[in-house]
């Protein structure tokens, strides 16, 4: 039999041991970017040192200024990446909601719903490397090379079936009795989607759009493959510091530090609908 | 308020009739109940008379008027589901404002009507909460109250009175009847309840394997069923049924004995058949029976059931068990053997073949 004691202690133990896997995640994860950050406000000299310096032996934020030196067109590039991210959102989860949103209340034969459903879901199943020639030609041939429309259209392509599968699930879960109830009340297909599914699914739409945007923001293959310099976003400004003369790792650094922040901040504020947004229909209420 | 009427109305799911041409008018400002077991169509014709369900054959009249193709929102319907469908995210006001809000009445019109509504239902003084702070019957009373705020021409309720617990129910029903009749409506109420059916409707339609058994007020339905079906599903505890043969002279032959001749009806063309005889429990008596008995049916009581002003007890006869329902004055022992009587005049005979009534008592 095991004492009050024993059992005291392997309770203690065993919330010690939880404390230490929490805090293990959190290391891993966050090491990256504290090490990202260090490299940004470390003096140019200290990064071939050997062994390499983890802490700067003071902090400078020489890498930013030549970042956003006017020569460089950091801050158009943060523009483009702000317009882009923002347009795909905006279109993703306008889009994708109300396809959602249709294929969840269509009732179509031979199981249309369903193969529709499907086929948005099979854009995510090859690599994204096999399009980007194509979406090269595509571009070229409609004149939209190296433009912020060219680029939003392949993030589009990009976010919508995720767009469509998280919102699918979530109008899945809505009961039929509310469309019905509101059909009678006399609302419209789009007055019902409007006043009363949205409303309901607001954390599931707020998780749409973050997850949207961090995609959008982040992208970097077809970005840099569409615009190379006019409509040129951030994570493909980052590479341009990898020249034929070495890496600039502090300008990368600092430069990464900005792509970083804004999204971090962004998820920081949605978090709570993030959270809710994720776990929404978990538990039957 | 309005008539409704269903001409030969008909809904096939891929190959599966859920309703089949159905044939029934709902007088204005009558209660009709459609009652029946669960998958027999009742809600999928309601359903269909709301708009929600397009009929594969048949008409929908609603004041003599075809709204077969009307969408949900044009038919001037409000309905009460099963779940309440309250929308989650609106205060009691707002959910029962909607409609009028989405017709685009005067601000001041909703409100009085709303506020008449809510009070009829005795809610005034939940109209700022959400459905999430209110109990199921607060629920239910704004369900209706949103229905009945419209002035609709029809109201078709969805078994409103399922979710809630047993003795809520029955307040519900009484409170429910009490403000239809005062409202005047033209009422189709789904329900697989028949003490709710017999209770709060002027007539009741029953439904089986997606057709209307019969039609008629509940007492009618109750003593003259059409059928065998109908006959087992109303009334409860349910009639009991047992298997007789008919004589060349017309006789009924129980496994137990043959009976006399009724009175009342020729069983002759029937001769050689089998028939199913149906008594309802309150219509048997039983009496101690002494050792010497031979003639008449006898059964061993297996289960007394103490209802307080009744008794049931369950007798077992040949293979199955009859329900006889007593006065809790009757003293009945579990294992002892009783004679059961019945007077001819209360026996329901149903055709072998189809179920169909031969005879039925009738009111008494």
């Amino acid at each position: 039999m095991i004492s009050e004691r024993n059992s005291r202690l392997l309770a203690s133990l065993r919330t010690a041991l939880r404390i230490f896997l929490i805090l293990l995640s959190a290391l891993i994860v966050s090491v990256p970017f504290v090490y990202l950050f260090l490299n940004s406000v470390k003096p140019s000299n200290e990064f071939l040192t050997v062994p390499p310096t983890i802490i700067p032996s003071r902090f400078t934020l020489e890498h930013y200024q030549l970042t956003f030196d006017p020569g460089r067109d950091t801050l158009s590039y943060l523009i483009n990446s702000l317009v882009i991210t923002s347009a795909t959102t905006i279109i993703s989860v306008l889009i994708g909601s109300l396809a959602a949103y249709s294929l969840s209340r269509l009732k179509l034969p031979f199981r249309l719903s369903t193969i529709i459903a499907f086929a948005f879901l099979i854009v995510r199943f090859y690599p994204k490397i096999t399009t980007t020639l194509p979406y090269y030609i595509l571009m070229t041939r409609l004149k939209l090379l190296d433009t912020q429309i060219a680029v939003i259209i392949a993030h589009v392509s990009l976010t919508l079936p995720l767009v469509v599968w998280l919102m699918l699930t979530f109008f899945d879960e809505l009961p039929r009795e509310l469309d019905h109830s509101a059909m009678l009340d006399g609302c419209g297909p789009l007055q019902r989607f409007i006043r009363v599914i949205l409303p309901l699914t607001t954390p599931a739409l707020l998780t749409s759009a973050v997850l949207t945007a961090l995609l959008s923001w982040n992208e970097f293959l077809m970005s840099s493959s569409i615009a190379p310099s006019n409509a040129k976003t951030l994570p493909s400004a980052v590479s341009s510091f990898i020249t034929d003369k070495g890496v600039q790792w502090g300008p990368m650094s600092a430069m990464s530090t900005v792509i970083v922040v804004p999204m971090m901040l962004f998820a920081l504020f949605a978090q709570r609908y993030l959270v809710r947004g994720l776990t929404l229909g978990a538990v039957k209420e | 308020m309005a008539t409704v009427q269903l001409l030969n109305l008909t809904k096939k799911f891929k190959d599966v009739y859920a309703v089949r041409d159905v044939n029934l008018e709902i007088h204005d400002k009558e209660f009709m109940a459609l009652l029946g077991p669960s998958g027999c169509g009742k809600t999928t014709t309601l359903n269909m008379i709301a708009g929600l369900e397009t009929p594969s054959s048949g008409q929908i009249l609603i004041d003599g008027r075809s709204v077969t193709h009307v969408p949900a929102a044009k038919r001037d319907i409000a309905m009460v589901f099963q779940t309440y469908a309250l929308y989650p995210h609106m205060s009691v006001y707002r959910n029962m404002s909607f409609a009028l809000r989405i017709c685009k009445l005067p601000k001041e019109q909703i409100d009085k009507q709303l506020r008449e509504a809510a009070q009829i239902l005795g809610i005034s003084a939940l109209l700022e909460r959400y459905p999430r702070q209110l109990s199921g019957g607060q629920r239910q009373r704004v369900a209706v109250g949103r229905a009945i705020v419209r002035d609709p021409k029809v109201f078709p309720l969805d078994e409103p009175l399922s979710n809630l617990d047993a003795v809520l129910r029955v307040q519900m029903r009484t409170e429910l009847k009490l403000i239809f009749n005062r409202l005047g409506a033209t009422v189709a109420y789904v329900t697989h309840d028949q003490a709710e059916a017999m209770t709060m409707s002027d007539r009741v339609a029953v439904f089986f394997n997606g057709k209307v058994q019969q039609v008629d007020t509940p007492l009618a339905i109750y003593h003259a069923p059409a059928n065998q079906f109908v006959a087992g599903f109303v009334g409860s505890p349910p009639m009991n049924f047992i298997s007789a043969t008919v004589s060349a002279e017309g006789r009924l032959c129980l496994a137990a004995g043959e009976l006399e001749r009724l009175p009342d009806a020729d069983l002759r063309p029937y001769s050689g058949q089998t028939v199913t005889v149906g008594i309802r429990p309150e219509d048997l008596q039983i009496h101690a029976a002494g050792e010497d008995d031979k003639a008449g049916i006898y059964g061993q009581v297996q289960v007394v059931e103490q209802l307080g002003a009744t008794t049931l007890a369950y007798l077992r006869l040949g293979d199955g068990l009859i329900a006889a329902q007593l006065s809790a004055s009757n003293p009945v022992a579990v294992g002892q053997r009783y004679a059961v009587t019945f007077p001819a005049a209360r026996l329901h005979i149903f055709k072998g073949s189809d179920g169909e009534a031969i005879r039925t008592p009738g009111k008494p």
